[in-house]
C-alpha cells in the first residue's frame, strides 16, 4: 500500500472513531458503516436508506414504546373500560383508594410513570380489577367489598401497580403492529404529520388498544404474568410498611366467596385459582413479614373510610 | 514521525478530550412532570419541577436515586424511573427534528402514539368515554396528603422500625 493511501485510511479511521463517539449511540456506527458501504459503491442509496430505515423500526417493538405513547395507549384502554362500567361515584372512598394506591406504587419497581397512577371505582357487584397501561387502574365494588382491611386492600392495588411496572398490557400488544407503526415513523420523522400516515398510524393504535383490552377484559394474563404481579404486590406493599400477608388474606377470602370456582365473570374467570396464586406467593411473605409496621392505625382507617360505602 | 501515525496521534488526543467532555452523562425527563428533591425519598421537600424532555447533568447515584443538576442550576435528587438517557427531538415540526434523527430521539419525539393520534381515534370511537379518563387523571395525591396519610397509617419512616 502507498504512504498516501495508508495516511488518508489513517485519517478516516480517527475521524470515524471520533464521529462515532460523538454520536455517541450505535445508531451512528450503523449509518457510519452505511454511508461508507454506499460510497465505496458497495451498495445503492436506496439500499443505504432501507437498512438505516429497517435498523430503525427494527428497534422499536412494544418495549420501546416511550412513556407519552404508553400513556395514550392506556387512555384509550381506560375509555374502553368506561363505556362498559360505570363509575362508582363516591368522591370521599375513591380519593382513600387514590391515597392507598399512590402509598404502594411509590415503593413499586416503577414508581414514577408518565402521567403517574390514578385509581377509580367501577360500580359493579363483580369482583374484578384492571390495569391500563399508562397508570389507569381501576377497582369494583365487590372487590373492594372483599376487602377485610387495608393491608389486603394496598395488596389489591399493588398487583395491578405490578402489572403495570412490569408492562403486562404491552406485552399484549402483537408484536408485529409497532414495528409496522415504526417503520411510517422512522420515514417520516422531522416532517409534519402527512394525513395518510395518521389514518394507518390511527389503525395500528386502534389494534394496539384492542390487543390490551382483550388481553385485560376476556382472555387475562399469563400465569406467570400473574404470579409476577402477585409477588410483586407483597414486596410493594411491604417495602411501604404494610403486612406481608395483606393479599394472602385476600385471597383466602375470594377463595371462600361465591364462584370461586372459576365459572364467574371476571378475576376469578381470568386468574389462577386463589389456592394457586397463595402457594406462589408463600415464599416471598414469609420472608417480608417482618417488614410490616403495626397496622392498629390503619385498621381504624380502613373502617371509618368504607363505613358509608 | 510519519504522517499517517502523526494523525491517528491526534485522532486519539482528539477522542480524550471528547470523552473528557461527554463524560457527565446526560439525562431527560421522560415523564410529564416530577420533582427535583432535597433527598432520594418520594417525601423529602421538593427543590426543583421538572417537566418532560428537560435535560438534567447527572451528578451521582445512591440505589434507585439520581443526584442531577437542572440547566438553571437547582441540585437535588430525581427517581431513575422519571428519567432516560435517550436523546430527545423535539416535537412535531421542531427545527432540531431531522430525517436523520435516530430510533432513540424518535421515540421521544411528539410522533408516534401521541395526542394527534388519539384525537383522530377518538373521531372513530365516539362512544368511548374519554372525559371520565380526563376525570380519573385529575385525581392527583398531593406530596402534603400522602406525608399526612403516611404518617397516620404509621407507613414508611413513620412505622417506626427505622425505616
Amino acid at each position: 500500500m502507498r504512504p498516501k493511501k495508508r495516511t488518508a485510511i489513517a485519517a478516516r479511521v480517527g475521524i470515524g472513531l471520533l464521529a462515532a463517539l460523538i454520536g455517541g449511540c450505535t445508531g451512528a456506527l450503523t449509518k457510519l458503516g452505511t454511508n461508507i458501504a454506499a460510497e465505496k459503491g458497495y451498495i445503492s442509496e436506496e439500499q443505504k436508506d432501507a437498512i438505516v430505515h429497517t435498523e430503525e423500526a427494527f428497534r422499536k417493538s412494544f418495549e420501546e414504546l416511550s412513556e407519552q405513547e404508553e400513556y395514550y395507549i392506556g387512555r384509550a384502554v381506560a375509555a374502553t373500560i368506561l363505556s362498559r362500567y360505570d363509575v362508582y361515584e363516591n368522591e370521599e372512598l375513591t380519593r382513600y383508594v387514590n391515597r392507598v394506591g399512590r402509598a404502594v406504587s411509590l415503593a413499586s419497581t416503577r414508581p414514577e410513570i408518565y402521567n403517574g397512577y390514578h385509581f377509580l371505582l367501577l360500580d359493579t357487584g363483580e369482583v374484578n380489577a384492571f390495569a391500563a397501561p399508562g397508570g389507569f387502574i381501576f377497582i369494583t365494588r365487590g372487590m373492594l367489598e372483599l376487602t377485610p382491611d387495608e393491608e389486603s386492600l394496598a395488596a389489591v392495588l399493588a398487583h395491578e401497580v405490578g402489572h403495570i411496572a412490569g408492562r403486562h398490557g404491552l406485552a399484549a400488544i402483537k408484536k408485529s403492529r409497532p414495528i409496522e407503526a415504526f417503520a411510517i415513523l422512522g420515514k417520516e420523522a422531522g416532517s409534519a404529520w402527512n394525513r395518510k400516515d395518521l389514518v394507518k398510524l390511527t389503525e395500528h393504535f386502534d389494534g394496539a388498544v384492542g390487543d390490551v383490552v382483550r388481553a385485560l377484559i376476556e382472555k387475562g394474563y399469563s400465569r406467570s404474568q400473574e404470579e409476577e404481579a402477585d409477588n410483586s404486590a407483597v414486596r410493594f406493599a411491604a417495602g411501604i410498611g404494610y403486612r406481608a400477608d395483606g393479599l394472602t388474606e385476600f385471597l383466602v377470602k375470594m377463595d371462600g366467596a361465591p364462584g370461586s370456582s372459576g365459572s364467574g365473570p371476571g378475576m376469578l374467570k381470568t386468574h389462577p385459582s386463589a389456592r394457586d396464586r397463595i402457594r406462589s406467593v408463600e415464599e416471598t411473605v414469609k420472608n417480608l413479614m417482618s417488614e410490616g409496621t403495626d397496622p392498629a392505625a390503619r385498621n381504624r382507617r380502613f373502617a371509618k373510610e368504607t363505613a358509608a360505602s | 514521525m510519519k504522517w499517517n501515525r502523526r494523525i491517528v496521534l491526534i485522532a486519539a488526543t482528539l477522542i480524550a478530550f471528547a470523552a473528557a467532555a461527554f463524560a457527565a452523562t446526560q439525562l431527560t425527563v421522560q415523564v410529564s412532570s416530577t420533582r427535583i428533591r432535597k433527598d432520594g425519598v418520594f417525601w423529602a421537600p421538593s427543590v426543583a419541577k421538572v417537566g418532560a424532555g428537560e435535560r438534567l447533568t447527572e451528578l451521582s447515584r445512591k440505589g434507585d436515586w439520581i443526584e442531577v443538576r437542572t440547566s438553571a442550576g437547582e441540585r437535588g435528587w430525581i427517581h431513575s424511573t422519571a428519567v432516560t438517557t435517550k436523546k430527545v427531538t423535539l416535537g412535531t415540526g421542531s427545527s432540531s427534528a431531522s430525517s436523520g434523527v435516530s430510533a432513540d430521539e424518535v421515540s421521544l419525539a411528539g410522533k408516534g402514539f401521541t395526542e394527534d393520534v388519539e384525537k383522530e381515534y377518538r373521531k372513530e370511537n365516539a362512544d368511548l368515554d374519554f372525559d371520565a379518563v380526563d376525570r380519573m387523571s385529575g385525581m392527583i395525591v398531593s406530596d402534603d396528603e400522602l406525608i399526612a396519610f403516611l404518617k397516620e397509617g404509621k407507613l414508611a419512616e413513620w412505622g417506626g422500625k427505622g425505616r
